[in-house]
């Protein structure tokens, strides 16, 4: 069918068919509040016709379903025909791969029956209740995802990939005093279960406890402009917005931010090397294909302070002659592939932790959990941190809480002076464009000279 | 077959599985997105059906939802919720009984109702042509998404209950300037388009706020002045910090917890949650359980009186659910139903934002800022995207590179003045405020 249309009518055509399942459990105080079965299964296409990208999706798997929505977006390629301004380019596209990716490529969730992984919730429940000095409150949200992807096209490329993944995000909120906290922090990927039925998972329950509880007596900080430490968490939030959002095609490529001729440009210090490599096996953003099917690999998107490429997709890799990296990434079939980020982390340094404070006579620590967001139009983003630590003479002192840290882009990565030697890696859930992904960040403890924080 | 034949169907099916009890959510929805960026038109197009089940044995709960309405899928959908139910502790929830509906004519336009892809496409075309012969203007991007929703709730109680909703979106992002000198700023209209309103006035004006921007001045120190809020900024700010903390779940946890029934703003501020506004973007005659949606009173002359619940939160604490169960902005039949506010509504007293501006004699206008959601914290902080600094009564200079930490009990007792001209943002219908302390603007 797809040849028949694309010959007939259309230059390209491709239909991706998801069927997956999700698990939901939602725990709150040890009690389960909800356990919940999701079954995901539809259709959508994208036709390429005279330079315009047309897009259709529907819910359900029946032949009728799948011919309809190939049919709908020929429909909707036609229309928009003459609407274009730009004249039509033919659209390059990656060589056609006939591939079944095995499932033990990228680990796969066990047979541990969701009664166990219930029971690891409890034990993680008990395990902050153990550590109880003031009143709390707990949740955790278990997520796990079964199914298959398979995206055909009219290229003749055919391939059928795995759907395995989970997801636990833990949250805490404290009360003493009258003083409310609330932390949170997600782990998440595509290995056994195993992988966070241990040790770590409880020691991180009982860390974000201590946190919370620390966090209702911290102070407030006053604002300023400060010689910054940066923890691996808060480190890996910049790395994400100031140079992931920045390195994908279709933001970085606006005046504000960057230009096509700025590849090459020194954009932040020499320190700085940032990586996207969705090849490193079972992380949140581990991929074989992308969502459009290409393969994937692994990209220095900032090589020694220098800009060395931005992440693309078919569309913009097409719109701005850039070589295709492979980045097309969708939530599910509902949406279009646009360009995501998958494990992008910063190259480690040589800097030890306690040397980046001794070397600070005056500034501040920020640690997580954290998150962040980019302002597109401003080319600036914001960063908020849980917890922050007065830096005085070497030394950590006064703590503080909630913290929110907000910097330009450019004048931010060019004011990185260390990069310690302690690469660690951390799941987040990013939005763009209404859509949400799982992907992972990564970095080492970073000094940043001068960062506007307040509190 | 309607929604509601298939609903009884599925709670036949439930019943036969052993469930004692059952509630069935069904949705039949279509979305036309037209899309125009870098002078490209673009359309997508999207449908979506689909149906969950929560059902209850032996005071055990489970959910399930499914892509799709046939009967393999109701079947498959009933039996992984029967599974899954012995996992579950022992449910507070009960289906509702049948209720009367609010009477609503503004949730479902029959204009919007008839709209197809390419006619939609030729609106925004023509929008965005008229809008780029302004000279202000340097770029333009634009989404605007039509939804369509068919929703039905049927439960083993009796209540089966069916409504067509539509809504449209347009988000625009505008940038203006001159030279090297250029801004961007984005917006949203919601739901007024097309019924004889044009979206080119309102992106013209955000031209202007953008091109304002572009010679924005930067802020040198830190100023804790009488602020006077746009409808736009303090929209965000109840939407990410008040309207979260009043949720039910959320309340004791919240900063709000100690003081229900207590005075925590001025007397001249008063806030509600209404499901039924006509014209609102969240309005509808019943929500994501079937409830009739109503107006709820949050803040009433500054004592906080309200909070918002759902069935099953509402069960637990033995309370009646305020219609406050969502699935979500498209009604999704994925999520269970949580707990969540409608459209929110600032009630206006007098004044206008210029008579505010006049009375300031050193102060700034807050017109638009980035706020971080939280309901543990009374402190919000986040970044300035618009602000300008007002001298002896008059707006002066614009500013940029500001940063914000608010108060918010210190902000909503020191709100001196609301005003009478109600703006629509998004889900928050708001009149300018003025305010005398709680505000912090320091350069970043």
């Amino acid at each position: 069918m797809i040849e028949r249309v694309s010959v007939a009518r259309t230059e390209f055509i491709q239909v991706r068919v998801q069927d997956d399942t999700r698990t939901n459990v939602l725990m709150t105080d040890g009690r389960v509040d909800e356990v919940s079965s999701i079954r995901m299964k539809g259709a959508s296409a994208r036709a390429y016709r005279n330079g315009i990208w047309a897009f259709a999706a529907v819910a359900g798997l029946s032949d009728k379903q799948v011919r309809d929505v190939v049919s709908n977006a020929f429909r909707i390629a036609r229309f928009t025909r003459g609407t274009k301004t730009r004249p039509s380019t033919r659209l390059r596209l990656p060589p056609p791969v006939k591939e079944r990716v095995k499932i033990g490529s990228q680990g796969e969730l066990t047979d541990t029956s969701l009664e166990q992984k219930v029971g690891f919730l409890r034990d993680l429940s008990r395990q902050a209740t153990t550590h109880i000095r003031c009143k709390i409150r707990t949740r955790l949200v278990y997520t796990e995802k079964k199914g298959k992807v398979s995206i055909l096209d009219s290229n003749g490329l055919t391939i059928e990939i795995p759907i395995s993944s989970w997801g636990l995000i833990m949250s805490i909120s404290a009360k003493k005093k009258g003083k409310a906290q609330e932390v949170a922090r997600a782990c998440g990927g595509q290995g056994e279960f195993e992988v966070i039925n241990n040790e770590k998972t409880l020691q991180t329950v009982v860390d974000l406890v201590e946190q919370a509880e620390r966090l209702t007596q911290a102070r407030r900080l006053r604002s300023g402009v400060f010689r910054t430490v940066l923890d691996p968490e808060t480190a890996g939030v910049i790395v994400h917005e100031a140079v992931g959002h920045a390195s994908e095609s279709d933001i970085g490529l606006s005046p504000i931010v960057m230009s096509r001729k700025s590849v090459g440009d020194a954009i932040a210090s020499s320190t700085v090397t940032v990586v996207d490599d969705p090849t490193i096996p079972n992380l949140a953003g581990s991929l074989s294909f992308d969502d459009e099917g290409t393969l994937a690999r692994q990209k220095k998107l900032i090589s020694n302070g220098r800009l060395s490429c931005f992440m693309t997709d078919m569309a913009t890799a097409n719109q701005f002659r850039l070589p295709l990296t492979g980045n097309a990434r969708c939530q599910d079939y509902r949406y279009p592939p646009i360009v995501r980020m998958t494990n992008t982390f910063m190259i480690p340094g040589t800097w030890k932790m306690e040397e980046m404070i001794e070397a600070t006579r005056s500034g501040i620590y920020l640690a997580g959990p954290a998150y962040g967001r980019i302002d597109y139009n401003k080319g600036v983003f914001e960063l908020k941190c849980a917890e922050a630590a007065l830096i005085s003479k070497g030394r950590l002192t006064d703590r503080f809480a909630q913290i929110t840290a907000v910097g330009r882009i450019r004048d931010t990565l060019k004011k990185i002076v260390a990069t310690g030697d302690d690469l660690r890696f951390g799941q987040n859930l990013c939005r763009k464009f209404a859509q949400d992904i799982d992907l992972t960040i990564g970095s080492p403890h970073i000094m940043v000279k001068n960062l506007a924080v307040f509190g | 077959m309607g929604l509601v034949s298939l609903g009884k169907r599925a709670v036949s099916r439930a019943s036969a599985l052993g469930a004692e009890e059952c509630e069935i959510f069904l949705k039949d929805s279509t979305f036309i997105e037209a899309r125009v960026m870098q002078r490209e038109l673009t359309c997508r197009e999207r449908s979506e059906k689909g149906l969950s089940i929560r059902t209850v044995r032996k005071m055990s709960c489970g959910f399930a939802s499914n892509d799709g309405f046939n009967l393999r899928d109701i079947a498959d959908t009933c039996e992984r919720s029967k599974n899954l139910r012995n996992l579950a502790p022992p449910s507070e929830w009960t289906p509702e009984r049948p209720s009367s509906l609010p009477k609503l004519s503004q949730v479902c336009d029959e204009e919007l109702q008839s709209l197809t892809a390419p006619e939609l496409m030729e609106t925004v075309r023509s929008d965005v042509k008229q809008a780029l012969s302004s000279p202000k203007i340097r770029n333009l991007r634009e989404t605007t998404i039509l939804s369509r929703h068919s929703i039905a709730v049927v439960n083993s109680s009796g209540l089966n209950v069916d409504q067509q909703l539509t809504s449209i979106d347009t988000f625009i992002q505008v940038t203006a300037g001159s030279g090297s000198k250029h801004a961007s700023l984005n917006d949203t209209i919601s739901n007024v388009q097309l019924k004889g309103h044009s979206v080119v006035p309102r992106i013209i004006r955000t031209a202007e706020r953008a091109a304002k921007l572009a010679n924005a001045t930067k802020i040198r120190k830190l100023l804790k002045l009488p602020v006077v809020i746009s409808p736009n900024a303090f929209a965000k700010i109840v939407g990410s910090s008040l309207a979260l903390a009043l949720c039910i779940d959320n309340f004791d946890e919240s900063f709000l917890g100690r003081f229900f029934r207590k005075q925590i703003a001025s007397k001249s501020l008063s806030i509600c949650d209404d499901g039924t506004l006509s014209g609102g973007r969240f309005s509808s005659m019943f929500d994501a359980e079937g409830i009739p949606r109503r107006r709820t009173v949050l803040i009433r002359n500054g004592l906080l009186c309200g909070r918002l619940s759902n069935v099953t939160e509402a069960s637990i604490r033995r309370m009646h659910s305020t219609g406050n169960g969502n699935r979500g902005r498209d009604w999704d039949h994925r999520l269970t139903p949580y707990v969540g506010h409608t459209n929110l509504v600032v009630e206006p007293d007098h004044g206008r934002l210029d008579d505010f501006v006049r009375e300031t004699n050193r102060g700034v206008l807050l017109e638009d800022l980035n706020v971080t959601p939280s309901w543990s914290d009374p402190q919000l902080s986040g970044s300035i995207i618009e602000a300008y600094t007002i001298k002896s009564g008059e707006i002066s200079a614009c500013i940029r590179h500001g940063a914000f930490v608010i108060d918010l009990i210190e902000l909503l007792n020191g709100v001196t003045n609301v005003g009478k001209e109600v703006t629509r943002v998004f889900d928050t219908s708001c009149p300018p405020i003025l305010v005398s302390k709680g505000i912090t603007i320091f350069p970043a």
